[in-house]
């Protein structure tokens, strides 16, 4: 697939709107919820085929649209701390939510609070970023650090098991596998 | 066989070099995992290796070794390229496109601590495949951090800042060169913003930097103890003007005749 043939970003972005515009409604039909299915399926496909970051086969993403402010995080399930993802004003993160791996998008002032325990989270905006940049760059697959020293580590890193073997060395006709 | 050199030679002047490389890597290609370079060696001097680093691409092909730019510096239009990978891929083709890329800092124009390692199809193809992939960094991609980089990715897209780098690198290379020639300075090179002026001792460098620093300039100032240069950096950004470009050659020049005597 050519990257000038498919702009990610846009349709990303159009996608991430959209949900708004639904879940923005008093009452959301059959027919929103649908699309609502469509447009979590679509993205969640793109942050596991694209996105390297703590990515999986195995994990079930949920994205969440909106941030309206501090406390009324917003997904297509309803409020964040409905789900029982966060205690407000203790700010901690429950274990059952990571264990479903969701793809959640987390107020940035919540992070500093539980540094170590945000392994999974997956945020809108990185991957509309992510998007943006796979189409500025041609390139495939983009994964994020915190600091050039971070990059390289991890450049290094995938070069070394891709030498390994480790990461398999495909031809790129070969068909894919099934698996993202 | 010694293949250490202080700098990446002229493919034409010295290709004997990269025939050594090329069997330096057949010979030991099991232990070599990767060939990593900087487009345009920044800290090391300035030194613009893009052409020179098209026969190392070539030659790491041919051996199946893995290429990975590190475009922290070189990224975001600095070269007149958004990469400078893409001097390459444009003028030959995609099999220039390097493995692996890293970018960071002017990502988010430090507003905010980002980087990102982005892979092309052939491995990004091996690393889908190899489903348990589990690598990452705390807090890396947030979201505030992410927001900038989307921000500052669309404002250079609109601002077309690969081309105005590249025209306000031009004029700026245009109006150094002169220096070189009367030979106030020791050589101007470089590409797009990233343009280096060696002098012709550190004395100089320093003095010059100085008068510089009190005209009221920032340049970056540094010294690589590979290759004894001593340089400086204007730091122009994509949406500088040529008329800032005109007050720092003035100053330069001032600069230059108050430090004539630290030269030698």
């Amino acid at each position: 697939m050519k990257k000038s043939d498919i702009s990610y970003f846009s349709a990303n972005l159009s996608r991430v709107n959209r949900a708004k515009e639904i879940l923005g409604k008093a009452g959301n039909s059959r027919r929103d919820q649908a699309e609502l299915d469509a447009i979590d399926g679509e993205l969640a496909d793109f942050a596991a085929k694209h996105l390297l970051r703590q990515f999986g086969s195995k994990l079930a993403y949920t994205v969440v649209y909106d941030v309206p402010d501090f406390g009324k995080v917003l997904t297509r399930h309803g409020a964040v701390e409905d789900l029982g993802a966060f205690h407000l004003g203790a700010v901690s993160w429950r274990g059952d939510v990571r264990a479903k791996g969701n793809l959640f998008h987390i107020p940035y002032e919540l992070m500093d609070y539980h540094v170590t325990q945000i392994d999974n989270v997956m945020h809108t905006e990185a991957i509309l970023f992510a998007s943006k940049l796979l189409d500025v760059s041609g390139m495939d697959m983009v994964g994020f650090g915190l600091s050039g020293s971070s990059a390289v580590d991890l450049a290094m890193k995938i070069a070394l098991q891709y030498h390994t073997g480790r990461i398999p060395r495909l031809h790129l006709h070969e068909p894919p596998s099934g698996k993202t | 066989m010694n293949l250490r050199l202080k700098l990446l030679p002229n493919p034409a002047e010295n290709p004997k070099w990269y025939k050594k490389l090329n069997s330096h890597i057949k010979k030991h290609g099991s232990d070599i995992a990767g060939i990593i370079a900087e487009p345009v060696m920044f800290s090391s001097g300035v030194y613009d290796i893009i052409e020179p680093l098209r026969i190392v691409v070539e030659i790491a092909r041919e051996n199946d070794i893995l290429v990975f730019f590190d475009e922290v510096v070189t990224a975001y239009a600095k070269t007149g390229r958004m990469f400078a990978y893409q001097h390459l891929t444009e003028k030959f083709g995609e099999k220039y496109r390097p493995d692996l890329v890293t970018i960071a800092k002017n990502i988010t124009r430090g507003a905010e601590s980002l980087s990102a390692v982005m892979l092309n199809a052939k491995v990004a193809k091996g690393v889908r495949k190899f489903d348990e992939y589990f690598y990452g960094f705390t807090m890396g991609g947030a979201r505030r951090a992410c927001q900038w980089a989307l921000d500052e990715l669309i404002l250079m897209e609109e601002s077309n800042a690969p081309r105005l780098a590249l025209e306000l690198g031009d004029y700026l290379l245009q109006q150094l060169k002169p220096l070189e020639r009367e030979g106030a300075v020791r050589q101007v090179r470089g590409r797009g913003l990233l343009v280096g002026i060696q002098f012709h001792s550190p004395e100089q460098t320093r003095a010059v930097s100085t008068e510089l620093q009190k005209s009221g300039w920032a340049p970056y100032t540094d010294n690589d103890p590979n290759t004894g240069c001593d340089y400086i950096n204007p730091l122009f950004m994509f949406n500088d003007t040529r008329e800032r470009v005109d007050r720092f050659i003035s100053s330069l020049r001032e600069a230059l005749q108050k430090s004539a005597g630290k030269r030698e």
